[in-house]
């Protein structure tokens, strides 16, 4: 044991050193016995590597080859300047192992966010559907929206009572700014068209940025929230405000027959969107804001 | 030449025993060690990283020269080394330098001082 360290502290030293003496510094060490004569000289090795490394600036590279001994040719030295194989070897096994180490850290860090701070959505119950918990009679659907994950699809569950839709619908419309691009037709069958998510803001930018579809038709989708509330825009199609559908893991978009499913990546964040409507389905990815 | 020597003086403790270990014979580092122990009666030892540290320094000044391997020996790892002629002369100036401390400390040990 202290014959490899030593021999690890005579290689620390610095090259021009180390190529003169090491191997005669080994030599005595070797011929050294008992173990505590093993321990000095262990001792004078770590202090030499001090004192070469600090105080003698002048020996810690080669010599330039001013003259070349013995009448050799000069491009007969290079030959030793030449890397071992074994330090190739060794080069090549430390640089792979450098790499993966480095990887498994990030993919590590990536899936166990206690190592770094990544958004995840947090869903807090709409209050209003708090306070309005008087389910009609042989309702069995439970309060409790939260955020579910199913094989790195996160999926906004949202059950509210069938009548929370109706006493919903007389809160504050959303804000939709004007423009010409036509709102989609609402659904007046459906009791979940102006529902409203009653989310923090910090949430809903979650999902908020723009998503383009790998079609041909590159369809680009725009996400934002506008008066607390998710609105959906397919640029050059229809804008609508985004809303929980009852009963169901998907979102609702204006009429009835247009539903919104947001997905996430193993990390938690939103990073794609299907949306079916008018019997088209369009799958969109995260092309800016996404959350790294 | 003498301006040159004296330019080396003094020499430092480990300097000085590593010339006489050398005066002799050519020796490599273990036994340089072993010679500088013996001639300090084991008073003063020398680690082989103070040992090589001063060689080292001592080859560049061209004080001392490396001989190279030598033929029978047990250890092929050893270097023999052997003091220049620079060295010898810098060697007898350090000990013609001693000389004159140690006349000077004997004559003023001898002298006992007055008292008023």
């Amino acid at each position: 044991m202290l014959r490899v360290l030593h021999h690890l502290v005579l290689r620390a030293h610095p090259p021009y050193f180390r190529q003169r003496f090491a191997e005669e510094m080994q030599s005595i060490f070797d011929q050294t016995g008992g173990t505590l004569a093993a321990a000095g000289l262990l001792v004078d090795a770590i202090l030499s590597l001090g004192r070469q490394w600090t105080l003698r600036p002048e020996f810690w590279e080669e010599p330039a080859l001013a003259a070349v001994g013995h009448g050799a040719p000069l491009f007969s030295m290079l030959d030793s300047n030449k890397p071992r194989t074994s330090a190739l070897v060794y080069g090549a096994f430390m640089s792979a192992l450098v790499l993966n180490g480095v990887c498994w850290t990030m993919g590590y860090a990536w899936n166990h966010p206690t190592f770094m701070e990544i958004r995840q959505p947090v869903i807090v119950p709409p209050a209003s559907w708090k306070v309005r918990t008087t389910p009609p009679p042989g309702a069995t659907t439970s309060a409790e929206p939260g955020l579910y994950t199913d094989e790195g699809r996160v999926v906004l569950i949202f059950n509210a009572p069938a009548h929370a839709s109706v006493d919903a619908s007389t809160a504050d419309q959303p804000s939709v700014p004007t423009s010409t691009i036509p709102e989609y037709p609402a659904d007046p069958s459906s009791n979940s068209a102006n529902l409203s998510v009653d989310s923090p803001p910090s949430v809903l930018r979650s999902y908020t940025g723009t998503y383009v579809s790998n079609s041909a038709e590159r369809e680009r989708v725009i996400v934002t929230a506008d008066g607390g509330r998710l609105q959906l825009e397919v640029v050059g199609a229809f804008r609508s405000p985004l809303a929980p559908l009852p009963k169901s893991q998907l979102l609702a978009c204006g009429g009835g027959d247009c539903r919104v499913a947001f997905s996430s990546s193993a990390g938690g964040t939103v990073d794609r969107i299907e949306i079916q409507y008018a019997g088209r389905e369009i799958e969109a990815f995260r092309a800016q804001g996404a959350v790294f | 030449m003498r301006s040159d020597i004296s330019s080396f003086l003094p020499l430092s403790a480990a300097t000085l025993h590593i010339l006489l270990s050398l005066a002799g014979e050519e020796l490599h580092g273990y036994a340089i060690m072993q010679e500088v122990q013996r001639q300090s009666e084991g008073k003063y030892k020398l680690g082989p990283g103070t040992l090589y540290d001063n060689l080292q320094k001592m080859i560049d000044r061209r004080l001392v020269e490396e001989v190279g391997q030598k033929e029978g020996d047990d250890d092929p790892r050893r270097r023999y080394y052997r003091l220049s002629s620079l060295g010898r002369g810098v060697l007898a100036a350090e000990i013609g330098r001693l000389d004159g401390v140690v006349r000077e400390g004997k004559l003023r040990l001898q002298t006992r001082p007055r008292r008023a």
